[in-house]
C-alpha cells in the first residue's frame, strides 16, 4: 500500500507492536502490501484523529459530558464503517485479484481522508491543525507513494523461507 | 484423496440465522472483510469484539471460568482483560483466515521447534498433530501441508446451522489443494475408521484435543484439583494406532503474523494397563503441556465453552 520509505516511524511502531521471532525459528514472510504492523497502526490513528475533528465539534451541545463522550466514541466507531462502505461501493468491486482489490480500497480510504482534510484545513482551531498535519504527511510522502504505486501494485509473491 | 461428502447436520434444532451460530453474522463478516482496508482491521475488530463480548454472556462466562480454573491466583480484572482479548484474537484470526481463503497471501509465519517436526517426519510410524483452538489453525494447516511435504487430515465439527455449514465448506474447499483434507466429525465411529486408514498410509492427522463440545465422547480427567473435559477420540485413536503425538500450537503474534510452535512428541505407553490406560496417560501428558502453554498466553486460548467440570 503506502511507501515503506516513510519508515522510521513505521519501523519503530512495527518493532514495538510485534514480538520478535525466537532464535532459530524458521520464518515465512510475505511482502503483500498492507502487512506492515506499524503502518497499519499509524494509519488507523490518522483515521480516528481525522474522524474526531468532525465528531467532537458536532457533539458540543450534548450534555451531560458522559453522554457526550459516549456519543463521540460511538460515532468514532461507526463513521469509518460508513466511509468504508462508500469507498467499496465506488471502487471497482469486480476486481478479482484480492491484493489489487485490497489496495484499491486502501487508496480509496486514503483519498477520502485527504479530501476531507483539505476541506477542513481552512477552518480555525485544533481541527484544522490535525487536518494540516495529515496534508503535510501526504505531501511529504507523495513522491514515495507514487513511486510505490507503480512498483508494488502486483506484489503477490509467494512466501519464501528466510 | 477426493473431498469427503458433506456431513449431515447434527441432531437438534438449528440455531437461528441471526444468532452467533447462524449464517448471517458470518455473511456480514465476509462482506466486512472484503470492504475493510487493512489498516482499519485492528480498531474496528476491537470495537466489534467488545460489543460481542458484552452480548455473548454464556461464552464470556465460560472463558472467564476456564481462566479462573487455570489461573486462580491472578486478579479478576486481569482475567477479564484476557477474556476480552480471547474474543479479539478469535475475531482477528477469523478475519485472517477469511482473507487467506479468499486467496490473499497476507500471513507471515514463524515456526519454532522445527526439529521436533523433522524428527517425527523421519520416523516410519503414524503421527497425530495434537493441537488446540489457538490462532488461525485452518490457515496454518492448509498453508504448511504443502510446504512440509505431508498430506494433512484435519477434523472439524459440522456447524449446527446448515447454511453456515455450506458457507464454511466453501471457504475450506478453497484451501484444500490436494495436501490438506478436512473431515467432518458427524459420526465418531466412521471418522475413527477413516483416520486410522490415513494413519496407516502415513498421512498425518491434525486433531484439536482441548475441548469436548456436545456430541463428542467426553473424557473427564482429574488433575490437581480440577477436572479437564477433553474429547476422548484423539487419545483413544493415538493409543489404538500407536501413533506419535506431536503437539503443535498456532499463536497470533501481531498484525497478520503467526507462530507455530512444535513441542517434543508425547507417546502412548501401552506397556502397562492396555489401551485405555495408555490413552489416559497420554491425556495427562497433553494437559500438562496445554496448561503450561495457556498459562503463558491465556488470551490465545479460543475455547468458548467450559473446559473443566464444575467443582
Amino acid at each position: 500500500m503506502t511507501s515503506r520509505a516513510i519508515t522510521p516511524v513505521f519501523r519503530w511502531l512495527a518493532s514495538s507492536t510485534a514480538r520478535p521471532a525466537p532464535a532459530g525459528a524458521q520464518t515465512y514472510a510475505t511482502t503483500t502490501p498492507g502487512n506492515h504492523a506499524g503502518e497499519a497502526a499509524f494509519l488507523a490513528f490518522a483515521v480516528f484523529s481525522l474522524t474526531a475533528t468532525g465528531v467532537i465539534p458536532l457533539t458540543e451541545n450534548i450534555s451531560p459530558a458522559v453522554l457526550r463522550w459516549l456519543v463521540v466514541a460511538g460515532l468514532l466507531f461507526l463513521l469509518p464503517h460508513l466511509v468504508m462502505g462508500l469507498v467499496s461501493l465506488l471502487l471497482p468491486r469486480m476486481e478479482a485479484d484480492p491484493a489489487r482489490r485490497t489496495q484499491a480500497q486502501d487508496w480509496g480510504c486514503l483519498a477520502a481522508m485527504t479530501l476531507y482534510a483539505g476541506w477542513r484545513s481552512f477552518d480555525a482551531g485544533w481541527e484544522s491543525l490535525v487536518c494540516r498535519i495529515w496534508l503535510g504527511f501526504v505531501l511529504c510522502n507523495l513522491p514515495f507513494l507514487l513511486w510505490k504505486w507503480g512498483t508494488s501494485s502486483r506484489q503477490t509473491t509467494p512466501p519464501a523461507a528466510s | 484423496m477426493a473431498s469427503p461428502a458433506p456431513p449431515d447436520p447434527p441432531a437438534g434444532s438449528a440455531p437461528a440465522r441471526w444468532s452467533l451460530y447462524g449464517d448471517v453474522p458470518w455473511l456480514l463478516l465476509l462482506g466486512g472483510v472484503r470492504a475493510c482496508p487493512s489498516f482499519l482491521e485492528a480498531p474496528l475488530i476491537a470495537g466489534w469484539s467488545f460489543l460481542i463480548f458484552l452480548a455473548a454472556g454464556k461464552q464470556r462466562r465460560s472463558v472467564l471460568g476456564n481462566l479462573k480454573t487455570l489461573l486462580p491466583d491472578r486478579p479478576p480484572l486481569l482475567r477479564l482483560w484476557w477474556a476480552w482479548r480471547a474474543f479479539y484474537q478469535f475475531a482477528r484470526a477469523a478475519v485472517d483466515g477469511i482473507r487467506f481463503q479468499q486467496g490473499a497471501d497476507v500471513l507471515s509465519w514463524e515456526i519454532d521447534g522445527l526439529e521436533h517436526f523433522q524428527n517425527a517426519s523421519t520416523q516410519d510410524r503414524p503421527v497425530i498433530l495434537c493441537t488446540a483452538h489457538m490462532g488461525s489453525y485452518d490457515a496454518a494447516a492448509a498453508c504448511f501441508a504443502g510446504k512440509m511435504g505431508r498430506h494433512f487430515f484435519a477434523v472439524r465439527l459440522p456447524e449446527r446451522n446448515p447454511r453456515l455449514q455450506r458457507l464454511r465448506e466453501e471457504g475450506i474447499r478453497r484451501m484444500e489443494d490436494g495436501t490438506y483434507t478436512v473431515l467432518y466429525n458427524s459420526s465418531e465411529s466412521v471418522l475413527a475408521v477413516e483416520l486410522l486408514r490415513a494413519l496407516q498410509r502415513r498421512d498425518w492427522v491434525a486433531l484439536q484435543a482441548d475441548r469436548a463440545p456436545a456430541g463428542l465422547t467426553v473424557m473427564e480427567l482429574p488433575d490437581e484439583g480440577k477436572t479437564w473435559l477433553l474429547p476422548k477420540g484423539p487419545f483413544v485413536l493415538a493409543a489404538a494406532a500407536g501413533a506419535l503425538c506431536l503437539p503443535a500450537f498456532v499463536q497470533r503474534q501481531g498484525h497478520r503474523r503467526y507462530r507455530i510452535t512444535f513441542h517434543a512428541p508425547i507417546q502412548p505407553d501401552r506397556a502397562a494397563g492396555g489401551r485405555d490406560a495408555a490413552a489416559i496417560r497420554l491425556a495427562h501428558d497433553w494437559t500438562d503441556l496445554l496448561g503450561r502453554v495457556v498459562r503463558q498466553r491465556p488470551d490465545q486460548w479460543l475455547v468458548f465453552e467450559p473446559a473443566f467440570a464444575a467443582p
